[in-house]
């Protein structure tokens, strides 16, 4: 491994190494942070605001505690209470646990899976602002002087227009944003771990981490995305009046709820699975061995994330859904045991008699493993349906949920942090520090929450500023504040530890732990690259292999030689089989560049000159958010050209194209993306459209006629209809026929834009708009959107066009996939379209 | 499971469970939960007063033994992997490695849930409203109190549920406004009471007595000062309490100016005094309210002192809640309270 | 490893995927179709729709809980058949630890988790039978 080491000896076979430092390099001064794309600087960025959001959602814990301590308090009133507990749960939840996590996975990821940054670095760019933004927009309301008080899980109607203001709007804009970061980041993340390992990474080899980011990346994409779709309707209601909440017009505040932990049981899970993946990385260093069971670990990982799906009711256990329904939830709950359980016996198993030393990042993972059992153990408790109609919304949910939380998903992030912190700025932190730190919080937790069991189960409801002294619950309460001081003092000598070893801790070698995986084998802090040759893989340990001559493969080879110091004016990163991680082809990732940040910034801004009735601002804003997204995805044509110019002999040496369409480029992964993130987007909003149908005693509600058949199905025919002129350009575009390509393409953009008159056309004519009720605003919601995404749809095909007329050197190069990305787009379009006449028209008559 | 252990984790496990003050651990966690004395526990799903209630603690009762032996299983077999001295045969992972977790992770869990999953549908099923029930209440969730109304036996009252013991009430539970929740941990679970959506749920007592309940689901500002009472009554004692609120008496004349002040002061806008001109429904029916236990849904004892103070500034005992502050004069207040607290 | 073998031991991806994924796939299809039926069945149909003493909602819950498991198995024994076949072929030469033979760990890591899948199917088959006549308390 030591030729992957941090500037490799000059081989006759390596490019020129200042040539591709510079291509790597980032760029420089202040504005470096809103111009850079690398995955270090970024993970940065969200580690370091996520820990801020962090430290302010503790203090809000210690002044809620400090309010609880004795019954009939009166240290805060009611109003700040409730404006507490509610940005102290969303800000942990939203803004702290899975944009660290995030920060750290986008850090750790690319060593690991022997790459050189993220799939979309542009992406990782516009995630981590509109993070960022998201979480301002979260704090804006302080400024207004109008903090929510409507809780993480904002029900409605308390959540909804008439009762909540423009604090509230805010609110619900930042989290649509951060969610929009999270949707961006776990497609990266899944793109990043199936296609762009390390040669010989085979599914078999990939390291036990990057399976947990795996899962957690398609969890990121289900569960944000269904959320999203909620926060949406909401949002829409406080703002242009829809019904879909409003139990006075046909909405359902019910449905909020199944959507809300459809996303929110999830995302749970979407937390833990990536501790689990750090413990899994920990405990086979410390025990100087490999992971034993290693295929059940896996098997538990991916059932926990399919089965974190099927939990989503045991949160509505007391909404009056049948019990029939509710039971099989219980099943679902209870069978995560398993999947928890795999893995925890692994940990013992793997462990056992080898006396590991008790570093810092193993005391983190005792404490997580002894934190953790319990918190798992009385979430069996809760799902089971009559035990929780006791404790749900008490405070034995309080303690359940910090136990998972904190023990199961904060303990060992922190185990991760002691543990890689050399990679992230190459130093050590103090061990004695780390474990002062780690007693202090291990018993400080227990000491807070522990008694919180007892506080539910004796009939303390959450969500209370206060409580009477009649419960007999003070002296519960007066411990449990304690230990939440003791519980922050023993994370602020983390903090300390972090700030204090920056500058003089011990420097860590590269592999200070003896380090089984990828990262161990570069030098520490990681370097910008990564790897400048990207290493072959023949073992599921790599940094533990000593012999491995006797497997090499000879395309493995080929394909890591080809990449010593190479490509050296672009940034190259090799493609691999998702199933037998064989090389299959050279990508250039993007360029770079202050259009994501920038987009992020306007659109920002834009949402706020919404809110605030700016519409000027507003307006511009959008349309400059609109031109930096396109600049962002218009190929850099000089970047391209140096790609085309050095292709062919890195081809040659590689025997790999770099011009590829298909599952072998990367454009084709991120359409691939997009279409099931907007599927699943219109997935979620039939499932409402039925919802309330089922609900509601006429359909269409409140006597509105059946809509219409033959005016919208001219409109969905065009649409449909469209296909065919792309399908033209497409086999024409193969041929290489010129005209016939832009007469395919100018077809589509007509009959698109056709779709969009003909459908505003018939809205137009109605006698409901979309404040009516909950069917008008389903209604409407759909249509529009699908409008919007039929928009969204010409303008690629537009920007096809004109490239394909005015760039035609690169016809034979990037255009094929631009192609092939365009047409799927559009073809998808045509497909939904058809679904939605069928949802929305027909099926009223059945 | 002990045939299977490995010698070497048998002798790790005497060890341990001979270690003096072990047992200590289990006796001080016995002491923590019954910690308090019995006269605080009056909304604690441990102390239940119904069978519902007992059954569900029962299910707790069996989890809490069953899963801290678990726990405990969990962390020896930690201590004893991480700790033990490897003695030369031992030094690889238990029973080759995957069988332990197979064993570990898939077949306890296995058997353990299968039972629990049986137990919950058994108790789910058990929890069904019973066929006989005498009583259909409906409760009414406000922000920040609780209407109270018999259908059957045309009563409306607040705050507190008056049932017979020993049979099952039906309980209707509706929204007002935004979402509350139906919860009196000595008599049964809890109900979510959904706006624009109606549950059904049913409540019992066994014996006589007052039982306190509280809304379980955030609903605004005073969430945590939404309380109320279920006051079980026997069966005579309880026909006599729906004859006497079916019998309207109107208010003896020395309550006059009290009613007076009521119509006045603008009270009758949002309170209903049957038999009188005042059928607001914002607020609570105030025919009875001289009967009631407490005041503020819960929050003081019902007394004439704590009655004038609450309706001169009900904000200072319970900040944002709707009943706007008065300006009545002593006397005019006077009167008001006698009025309020006179039996009708 | 040769180019050859690894050729040779290249396995169909179509059946690969469907080892690995397909007891996934069908617990998914399982949960939509129960937890549909179940909320639809329970508010649109009244309990005394039945067919031989027991609910239409619950016939159709036990027939997507057999289709899901039938799938599920399915899966299971494609895994399990296509690894077996892998393992003679392997007996054949020296043969390296499982993780260098792509094909056979994903069949092998595909069966144990279809077989799992199927059964937490059949476990979030249970509450159908205490409910045969109806939803619950209604």
């Amino acid at each position: 491994m030591s030729s992957t080491a941090a500037p490799p000896e000059p081989a006759d076979y390596a490019g020129d190494l200042e040539e591709f430092n510079k291509t790597w390099a980032g760029p420089k001064g202040f504005f470096k942070w809103f111009a850079t794309i690398d995955n270090g600087p970024i993970g940065f960025g969200f580690m370091f605001f996520s820990v801020v959001f962090f430290l302010l959602a503790g203090l809000m814990a210690l002044l809620m505690r400090v309010q609880l301590a004795v019954s009939e308090n009166t240290f805060l009133s009611p109003e700040v209470y409730n404006q507490l507990f509610t940005m102290h749960g969303s800000t942990m939840m939203y803004l702290f646990i899975v944009p660290f996590l995030e920060g750290l996975i986008m850090i750790l990821l690319p060593p690991m899976l022997g790459t050189r940054d993220m799939a979309f670095p542009n992406t990782s760019s516009f995630g981590m602002w509109t993070f960022l933004s998201g979480g301002l927009m979260f704090y804006m309301s302080f400024a207004l002087g109008d903090v929510p008080t409507i809780g993480w899980f904002a029900y409605p109607p308390l959540s909804g227009p008439e009762y909540t203001g423009l604090g509230t709007s805010f609110w619900l804009l930042g989290l649509g944003m951060a969610e929009i970061a999270g949707i961006l980041s776990g497609l990266e993340i899944v793109v990043s771990c199936l296609k762009i390992r390390a040669p010989g990474m085979s599914l078999a080899r990939m390291p036990l981490f990057a399976w947990t980011i795996l899962v957690t990346g398609v969890m990121i994409v289900a569960a944000f995305t269904t959320l999203l779709t909620a926060t949406m309707m909401l949002e829409l209601d406080h703002e242009i009046g829809t019904q879909f909440f409003d139990p006075n017009h046909g909405g359902k505040p019910l449905l909020w709820q199944h959507l809300f932990w459809f996303f929110g049981h999830p995302e749970v899970y979407i937390m833990f699975i990536p501790a689990t993946g750090f413990i899994s990385s920990i405990v086979p260093v410390f025990a100087k061995r490999p992971l034993v069971a290693h295929t059940y670990v896996i098997i538990a990982i991916v059932l926990m994330g399919f089965l974190s799906f099927g939990l989503w009711v045991h949160h509505m256990f007391a909404t009056g859904i049948p019990w029939l329904s509710m039971s099989f939830f219980t099943a679902a709950s209870l069978m995560i045991a398993i999947a928890s359980g795999i893995q925890v016996f692994a940990w013992i198993a793997t462990l056992w008699g080898t006396r590991p030393a008790m570093k810092t990042p193993m005391l983190w993972v005792m404490g997580f493993l002894f934190i953790f059992v319990l918190g798992g153990l009385t979430g069996v408790m809760v799902a089971i349906v009559p035990f929780d109609w006791q404790v749900h919304d008490t405070f034995f949910l309080v303690a359940h949920f910090h136990y998972v939380l904190i023990g199961g998903v904060l303990f060992p992030c922190l185990a991760a942090l002691y543990y890689w912190m050399p990679k992230l700025n190459g130093r050590m932190l103090s061990e004695r520090m780390g474990k002062w730190s780690f007693w202090t919080t291990f018993i400080g937790f227990n000491v807070a929450f522990f008694p919180m069991h007892m506080m539910g189960l004796l009939g303390m409801p959450r969500r209370v500023y206060t409580y009477p002294s009649s419960l007999g619950l003070d002296g519960y309460n007066m411990v449990a504040t304690v230990g939440a001081f003791l519980l922050a003092l023993g994370f602020l000598l983390t903090v300390a530890n972090v700030i204090v070893s920056a500058r003089k801790g011990e420097r860590a070698g590269a592999d200070p732990w003896g380090g089984d995986t990828l990262e161990w084998a570069i030098s520490s802090p990681l370097p910008g690259p990564m790897f400048y040759q990207i290493p072959p893989v023949y073992s599921r340990h790599p940094s533990w292999e000593t012999d491995e001559s006797k497997r090499q493969d000879e395309r493995i080879e080929r394909a890591s030689r080809a990449t010593a110091n190479k490509p050296e004016t672009w940034r190259g990163i090799l493609m691999v089989d998702v199933l037998n991680g064989l090389p299959q082809s050279i990508q250039p990732l993007s360029k770079g560049g202050y259009a994501p940040s920038f987009a992020a910034l306007m659109i920002t801004v834009a949402s706020m000159g919404a809110l605030l009735k700016l519409y000027l601002v507003g307006a511009i804003c959008i349309l400059l958010a609109l031109v930096s997204i396109i600049v962002w995805l218009w190929p850099h044509e000089a970047y391209l050209k140096k790609i085309r110019e050095s292709a062919p002999a890195l081809e040659e040496e590689s025997g790999l194209p770099v011009f590829t369409t298909g599952e072998k480029s990367i454009p084709w992964w991120g359409i691939v993306g997009q279409i099931s993130t907007v599927s699943l987007m219109f997935s979620v909003l039939f499932y409402s459209y039925f919802y309330l149908r089922l609900y509601s005693p006429t359909w269409p509600q409140g006597g509105i006629p059946r809509p219409d058949l033959l005016m919208p199905g001219v409109a969905y025919g065009l649409l449909a209809a469209s296909a065919l002129p792309q399908l033209w350009a497409r086999r024409a575009f193969k041929r290489g026929e010129e005209w016939q390509v832009s007469g395919g393409l100018i077809g589509t953009l007509l009959l698109g834009a056709a779709f969009i008159w003909a459908l505003y056309a018939y809205l137009g004519g109605l006698e409901f708009t979309h404040r009516t009720n909950a069917y008008g605003s389903m209604f409407y919601l759909i249509q529009w959107l699908m409008s919007g995404l039929v928009g969204v749809g010409m303008l690629l095909n537009l920007g096809l066009h004109y490239r394909y007329r005015r760039v035609p050197e690169d016809r034979e190069h990037f255009m094929p996939v631009q192609m092939q990305v365009t047409a799927m787009f559009w073809y998808f379009l045509a497909v939904l379209g058809i679904a939605v006449y069928g949802v929305v028209f027909l099926s009223p008559y059945v | 499971m002990t045939e299977t252990m490995p010698p070497s984790l048998k002798r790790g496990v005497g060890r341990i469970l001979r270690a003096r003050g072990v047992w200590a651990v289990p006796a001080l966690g016995a002491a923590f939960l019954l910690g308090g004395c019995e006269g605080d526990r009056i909304q604690s799903t441990l102390h239940p007063a119904s069978e519902a209630a007992a059954k569900i603690a029962w299910l707790w009762w069996v989890m809490c033994g069953a899963f801290t032996a678990v726990f405990l299983l969990v962390m020896v077999l930690l201590l004893l992997g991480v700790y033990r001295r490897p003695s030369g045969e031992g030094t690889g992972p238990p029973l080759g490695g995957t069988r332990f977790v197979i064993l570990g992770g898939i077949a306890m869990p296995t058997v353990i849930l299968l039972g629990l999953l049986i137990a919950s549908l058994e108790t789910t099923v058990a929890l069904r409203l019973p066929e006989k029930q005498t009583l259909t209440v409906e409760v009414i969730g406000h922000r920040w109190w609780w209407e109270v109304r018999y259908p059957d036996q045309n009563i409306v009252t607040a705050n507190e549920i008056q049932i017979p013991t020993g049979v099952p009430v039906r309980l209707v539970l509706k929204s007002a406004d935004v979402i509350h929740s139906f919860w009196v941990p000595r008599l049964n679970g809890k109900m979510d009471m959904i706006p624009g959506h109606t549950n059904t749920f049913w409540i019992a007592a066994e014996k006589p007595g007052e039982y306190r309940g509280q809304c379980a689901e955030y609903c605004g500002l005073q969430h945590a000062k939404m309380a109320f009472y279920v006051v079980a009554l026997p069966p005579e004692a309880f026909r006599a309490w729906v004859a006497e609120r079916q019998t309207p008496r109107p208010a003896p004349e020395a309550f006059l100016p009290g009613q007076e002040v009521f119509m006045q002061a603008g009270c009758k806008n949002c309170h209903t005094v049957r038999g009188t001109a005042a059928v607001g429904r914002v607020g609570p029916d105030l025919t009875h309210l001289g009967s009631r236990i407490s005041l503020g849904a819960g929050e003081i004892p019902n007394t004439p002192g704590h009655l004038g103070g609450w309706i001169g500034n009900s904000q200072r005992i319970k900040p944002g809640n709707l009943m706007p502050r008065s300006f009545l004069a002593p006397e005019e207040l006077h009167a008001l309270v006698r009025y309020l607290e006179a039996p009708k | 490893m040769t180019q050859q073998t690894m050729k040779r031991r290249g396995e169909s991806e179509p059946v690969q995927w469907f080892a690995l994924m397909g007891g996934a796939a069908a617990w998914s299809l399982h949960l939509m179709l129960i937890y549909l039926i179940s909320e639809w069945g329970c508010v649109q149909w009244p309990p005394t729709f039945q067919w031989l003493g027991i609910t239409v909602t619950s016939w159709l819950l036990l027939a997507a809980s057999v289709i899901a498991f039938a799938l599920a198995a399915a899966s299971t024994w494609v895994g399990c058949w296509r690894e077996r076949e892998l393992q003679k072929e392997e007996k054949e030469e020296d043969a390296p630890g499982e993780e260098d033979h792509a094909a056979r760990f994903n069949h092998r890591l595909g069966y144990l988790m279809s077989g799992l899948f199927a059964f937490v199917i059949a476990f979030e088959t249970i509450p159908t039978f205490y409910f045969l006549q109806g939803c619950g308390d209604r």
